[in-house]
């Protein structure tokens, strides 16, 4: 009889938490929570309007009961106490939160922080066959220093060369160097693969690249595209999930049937689960992270519907894996940079407070054009605030403005009658473009 | 804002500059000249910050292993529009014309400089230029292959180690631009070279063309002084900043520099 390393535990509310058994775990967890309830002051907060006071007796049924964390929390309270935690350090690091909001929020660490990231980064990368010899390549438009972390957990690894070439909205111009940088393995983003393919496909033979592996993160990668590329190089295609505000979570393997993670680091919740296929159970994802110290978050809703399973892999390893199966809100990614249809009305509303629909259409277009085309269509009572609207979609929300200045997105606004909008029912984010997927 | 006014707006809102004057500075020359042994007034940088919340980044240090600053520098984004106006200079005295083509920089860096070098390649890109990374590893033939690959214009060797003088097309197919700092105590650079000098708690401070080796800094950001009693070079912050430098001395007398 094989033991199962892993149990799921029903909490307070719908949620269940699946936990690593043991005494180990449960000493794990106790630290955690006791950082939390220290560092703190809104978790301490959070636990003492339970009854909950440090130390636990029993920290697996204070974790039971303790409620989910929202991005508005993050915003507010955990992002100001990490400041004034880290306010006598020498060394910050910084990341920007993608498209949570329409202004800027930053994830706040330490080294010890990143180090605890390139753990599981590390891992994800063994099991997409990275290791000494390879060269390692990741692409993109922007966020250079994210890859200088990947790079560090690829010489972790035995990795020796790298590089971070560096995309511009001139596809074709800034992938010039990649035949010849022949790199092995390659780390990019779905939306930017889709663009850069049409320069990359004909590079070598169909199935005969250097390439092995193709790691993707930031996006689900749609099917054709993923036929495609692993058609065209002969390699295998290996996602990376993560956000901002929790790190890398969870790996691909060899056998393409979800993601690892360890729950020892990234402890995952399902809210409202109900059983899928297989033993998989599915529902809102709930991430807390044990890992890390600065910032760390207690089941913080990152906004994805997973499934999840802790039967055994075919691969052999024995940590539980995860599907994404949707976003929980109306959002879309340009070039790996999420955007909730929430943050963009948000931002409209800057303009015009009582605007309270909108519908957003993307397609591609041409490099000179901005390769993105991002639609808006307001009612048309707003028609005479066009000149601001659209200065504040060019300028105005963080990190479209970036992707406007990159040249990576360009707007349209379009004005509709009231009756068109009802009649339409139009839908709030309709996205045309090629290959780049949903969620 | 004139120097005496930074160091008054310094007073009234920053808790280390009101720990350190005690009382506000009524005349230039009432504001002391201080350093990095000063900085232990200050329990933390939110008590060298005025507005905690408009902070929007955080200054790489040159190595992800430790900076000389005592404190991590927090940037707004004002700051951060004045630190891409400085590199907008930099790039002119390296002879890229704003109005040009786009152009490829490749920073050459190592594992320790490697955020320091993604801090700057993200200004080039901000300014539609490709900027990518190679990192030294050792092995000049790995590296010569990797800047023929990438064919730049401009190559910046991020790792003072990088022995780019002996790449293959050097000032010829790629213009080399030194990244020199202030905390080396030897912001020199050979003749007739274009060069950026970074400053740990600002990031880019001022640069250099290979026609002349004066340091330049956009107008209104800097002032730059000698103190009587050391001979040693400080500068002083003029535009509203979110962690302000008054008369903060560099270190070393940084020559070249007005």
């Amino acid at each position: 009889m094989t033991h199962d390393p892993y149990q799921w535990r029903r909490g307070a509310g719908d949620e269940m938490t699946l936990v690593p058994r043991g005494a180990l775990f449960a000493e794990r967890l106790d630290a955690f929570l006791r950082h939390l309830y220290h560092a703190s002051g809104h978790y301490h907060q959070v636990m003492a309007e339970r009854g909950f006071y440090s130390p636990f007796s029993d920290p697996l049924a204070v974790f039971d009961r303790l409620p989910a964390t929202d991005k508005s929390r993050y915003r507010e309270d955990l992002q100001a106490e990490a400041l004034e935690g880290l306010s006598g350090r020498n060394h910050v690091i910084c990341d920007h939160s993608s498209g949570s909001t329409a202004a800027c929020v930053l994830r706040l660490s330490t080294p010890a922080d990143e180090l605890a990231e390139q753990a599981v980064t590390e891992t994800a990368f063994r099991m997409a066959g990275m290791g000494p010899g390879d060269h390692f390549l990741c692409m993109e438009v922007g966020m250079p220093e994210i890859y200088d972390f990947y790079f560090r957990a690829a010489r972790a690894l035995g990795v020796r060369r790298t590089t971070f070439l560096h995309l511009t909205n001139r596809y074709g111009w800034s992938l010039a160097p990649f035949k010849s940088l022949a790199p092995t393995v390659v780390l990019t983003l779905p939306s930017l693969l889709a663009r850069a393919w049409p320069h990359l496909e004909s590079l070598w033979p169909q199935g005969a690249s250097p390439i092995k592996s193709v790691i993707h993160m930031g996006e689900a990668i749609h099917p054709e595209l993923k036929e495609m590329v692993s058609r065209g190089w002969g390699c295998g295609i290996y996602s990376f999930y993560g956000t901002t505000e929790v790190g890398g979570a969870a790996g691909e393997c060899v056998a393409q049937d979800g993601l690892h993670f360890d729950p020892a680091m990234t402890l995952l919740t399902l809210e409202h689960p109900t059983p899928g296929a297989d033993g998989w159970m599915r529902g809102e994802a709930l991430l807390s992270t044990l890992h890390f110290r600065s910032q760390a978050v207690l089941k913080y809703r990152v906004g994805d519907v997973l499934e999840v399973t802790h039967a055994p892999c075919l691969c052999g390893a024995s940590t539980p894996r995860l599907r994404f199966l949707r976003r929980t809100s109306d959002s879309f990614i340009i070039t790996g940079v999420k955007f909730r249809f929430e943050a963009i009305l948000e931002g409209l509303r800057e303009v015009e407070p009582a605007l309270t629909v909108a519908a957003l259409h993307l397609r591609d277009v041409g490099e000179d054009e901005g390769n993105t085309l991002l639609q808006v269509n307001l009612p048309d009572r707003y028609a005479a605030s066009k000149d601001d609207f659209l200065d504040m979609l060019q300028h105005g929300i963080h990190e479209l403005d970036a992707l406007f200045r990159l040249g990576l997105v360009d707007f349209e606004l379009c004005f509709l009658s009231d009756q068109d909008f009802d009649r339409r029912k139009i839908r709030k984010v309709v996205d045309a473009r090629r290959h780049v997927s949903k969620g | 804002m004139t120097a005496l006014h930074a160091a008054q707006h310094a007073f009234d809102h920053i808790a280390f500059y009101r720990k350190r004057y005690g009382v506000r500075p009524q005349a230039w020359a009432e504001v002391p000249f201080i350093g990095e042994s000063d900085l232990h007034l200050a329990e933390g940088f939110l008590e060298c910050v005025e507005r905690r919340e408009a902070m929007v980044w955080a200054i790489t240090p040159f190595s992800r292993h430790g900076r000389p600053f005592p404190l991590a520098p927090l940037e707004d984004e004002a700051d951060q529009e004045a630190r891409q106006e400085r590199l907008l200079l930099a790039l002119a005295l390296a002879g890229v014309d704003p109005q040009g083509a786009r152009k490829r920089f490749l920073l050459v860096s190592d594992d320790a400089r490697g955020p320091f070098a993604s801090d700057i390649a993200a200004g080039l890109a901000w300014e539609r230029h490709q900027a990518s990374i190679c990192y030294w590893m050792g092995d000049p033939a790995q590296l010569a292959e990797d800047v023929a690959a990438h064919a730049p214009d401009f190559l910046l060797p991020v790792c003072p180690s990088v022995p780019v003088d002996a790449l293959p097309g050097v000032g010829e197919r790629f213009t080399v631009i030194r990244i020199t700092r202030v905390e080396e105590e030897n912001a020199h650079v050979p003749p007739g070279t274009a060069a950026w000098l970074f400053f740990d708690p600002q990031g880019l401070l001022a640069a250099c063309s290979a026609a002349d080796p004066r340091w330049r800094h956009p107008d209104g950001q800097y002032l730059f002084e000698t103190n009587p009693a050391t001979g040693l070079t400080h500068v002083t912050t003029l535009r509203p900043a979110l962690f302000p430098l008054i008369r903060y001395g560099l270190g070393l007398a940084l020559v070249g520099v007005s």
